[in-house]
Parts: structure tokens; sequence; C-alpha cells
């Protein structure tokens, strides 16, 4: 029990070893080749957990050489369009000006439900009020939506404004996070007069968040921990 | 860039550590069928003691050797192998007519462990 429990820890390290070095990316997301390995050293990390007499190492060196054969043809990928294209595949455009690409919904075997319900994901809920919707290489739809049913934005209706960046965090559970400090750019003068101000000390804050225009969000810690 | 360079070097890692892992399997393997092929003479030309002390410390060679093979090797193929050594000792001393048989046998093991993890195109397809 206890080498199972020891090998259990091995493989643990392993298998997050293996997604950090893959990349981060949702399930999702996915490309069919990294689907398909992650399905694979899912399956080959449980072998020498059910079989003791299978030694730990026929179980790790799959697991190294699958994520890393896929990093390697990743980066290959990334060279190379004609190669990007035989592993990952082309986006297909589905959508064409409203209209349906019969054909390629085929060669897709994506079916009429299928779509729909990929539009509807996008909030499109009428075929018409699409001018391109392309299925990526992830098997997810983007939809561009005709001129006439897009959202109304800032500059249709000629709003003005600048584009700021979002509120960092600026302390976290008591603790000052010195990255989002800097990344505001307000500096440790402007922290101090506003814990003056709302007379706390940075120990009693939870979460403070602020942008670069000095707009801030605190939060005290409510004292029951 | 970086974890294509991980990437190469877990690679070569494994590369590496296959090789030397397969280098110390086919010496030890080799080592032992001509240790066994010596006990196998030693029985025939009537050492009976001899033999017997070579048997003992060709058992105690395999135990530390096994250990080391089991790290990438199937335990089965080992403990076969550890069976019919064990077998080997008590059929020399009561000069059993099988003892030639269970020579055969081991050395036909050892040899087929050997060959079996030689990365033949016949044992990787």
């Amino acid at each position: 029990m206890l080498i199972t429990f020891f090998r259990s820890i091995i493989l643990y390290i392993l298998v997050i070893f293996s997604v950090r070095l893959m990349g981060k990316r949702q399930i999702g997301e996915l490309q069919p080749s990294e689907l398909v390995i992650t399905i694979l050293v899912s399956n080959i990390a449980t072998l020498p957990l059910e079989d003791l007499n299978i030694p730990l190492i026929t179980g790790i060196i799959p697991i190294l050489s699958l994520v890393c054969f896929e990093v390697i043809m990743s980066w290959a990928a990334l060279k190379s369009k004609s190669l990007r294209k035989v592993i990952s595949g082309t986006p297909k455009i589905i959508i064409r000006d409203g209209v349906i690409d019969q054909q390629v919904l085929k060669d897709l075997r994506f079916s009429v439900d299928d779509l729909m319900s990929s539009l509807r994901g996008c909030n499109i809920f009428n075929i018409s009020d699409v001018q391109f919707a392309i299925v990526e290489t992830t098997g997810k739809l983007s939809v561009y939506e005709r001129y006439s049913s897009r959202n109304v934005t800032n500059s249709d209706l000629d709003i003005k404004g600048s584009s700021i960046n979002p509120p960092d965090i600026i302390v976290s559970d008591g603790v000052l996070v010195e990255r989002g400090l800097k990344a505001t750019g307000l500096g440790a003068g402007w922290l101090r007069k506003i814990l003056t101000e709302k007379g706390v000390k940075i120990e009693e804050v939870f979460l403070l968040t602020a942008d670069s225009t000095g707009e801030y969000n605190l939060i005290k810690k409510d004292g029951r921990g | 860039m970086t974890r294509f360079k991980i990437s190469l070097c877990v690679i070569t890692a494994i590369l590496a550590i296959g090789i030397l892992a397969n280098i110390m399997l086919d010496a030890s393997c080799d080592m032992m069928t001509s240790k066994l092929e010596e006990a196998r003479q030693m029985v025939t030309d009537g050492k009976k003691e001899e033999a017997e002390a070579y048997l003992e410390d060709l058992g105690n060679y395999w135990d530390k050797r096994s250990k080391l093979i089991n790290l990438f090797v199937k335990n089965d193929k080992t403990k076969d192998i550890h069976i019919s050594i064990s077998k080997l000792e008590p059929y020399v001393m009561a000069e059993n007519d099988e003892a030639d048989a269970e020579f055969v046998c081991v050395i036909e093991l050892v040899k087929l462990l050997k060959e079996n993890e030689t990365p033949f195109i016949g044992n990787i397809l």
C-alpha cells in the first residue's frame, strides 16, 4: 500500500510538471493533438498504480516522451505553416453572408443542431444575423455578426473616453502586492495616504484594488479570521 | 522556447537513460549466461562442491542485479529467473537428472530477457 502511495505522489508531481510543460490551455481550447496527449497521459499514469509489477519508470517515460514530443511538434508547427495545417487543420468558414455552406457542414460532420447550438452559445438565434461563422481548429465556433445586428459601441455613439487598464490588486489579505502597485504607477505615498484617510493599517486590509487614475476599492478584514 | 529546450533536454535524458539501461541489461545477461554455462560445465565435470558454491555466488549476483533491472523491466521476468536459479542448487546437491534441463531453462530465460528488451523492430512493433 505504501508503494502505491509513494508512486501516487511521484506521478502526481510528474503529471503536474507535464501539464505545466504543455502550457496554459483550457480543455475546450485544446488542439486535437493536445487532447489526445492529455487522454493518453491520464491513462498511462494509472498503469503503474494499478499493477505494482510494472516499474514506475515505464509509466514515467511514455508520459514525458509524449508531452515533450507535443511541445517539440507545436514548436515546429509554429515555424512551419504546412506542418501546422497537418497537425491542427485549418479553420473552416461554415456560414457566409447568412448562408450555411452545406458542403463544409458535411465535411466537418457537423449537424444543423450542433451548428444552431453553437450559435445560441454565441447569443445568436437567427442565422441571417451572421455575416461569417468560422469553425476554429479547436472546434469552437467564431461568429462575426452583420452590421445591422452588432451591438452599439461607444464609438458608434461618439462617446469620448480613454482606455485604462483594469484595476490591479494592491493589498491582498494584509500583504502589499508590490507588482500591482508598480503596475498602476501610484507609489507608496499614495498607498499611505489612502490608509491614513481610511484609518486602517495595511494588516487590517483584506483587499485593496486600484487603477492608474487612483480610483480604488478597499475592503477591510471582518475580524473573524 | 524554454519549454522547447526543456523538452529537448528531457528527450535526450530519456534516450541516455534508455541506452545506459540497455547496456547494463546486456552486460548483466551476458555475464549471467557465461556464469551459468560455467556452472553447468562444472556439474558435467562432476565438480559438485565447486558448482554448489558457484551457484550460491550466482544467486547473490542475480539478487543484486535484478534489483537494478527491476527499475525498468517488469518484475515477473526477473522473478522467473530467480526461481529457476534457486532450484538449481538443490538439484545439483541431490544429483537430480533435471539439473541440466533447469540449467538450459535459466540460460534461455536470461537470453529471452536480453532479447525482449533490445529495441529490435520486432520488439518495437
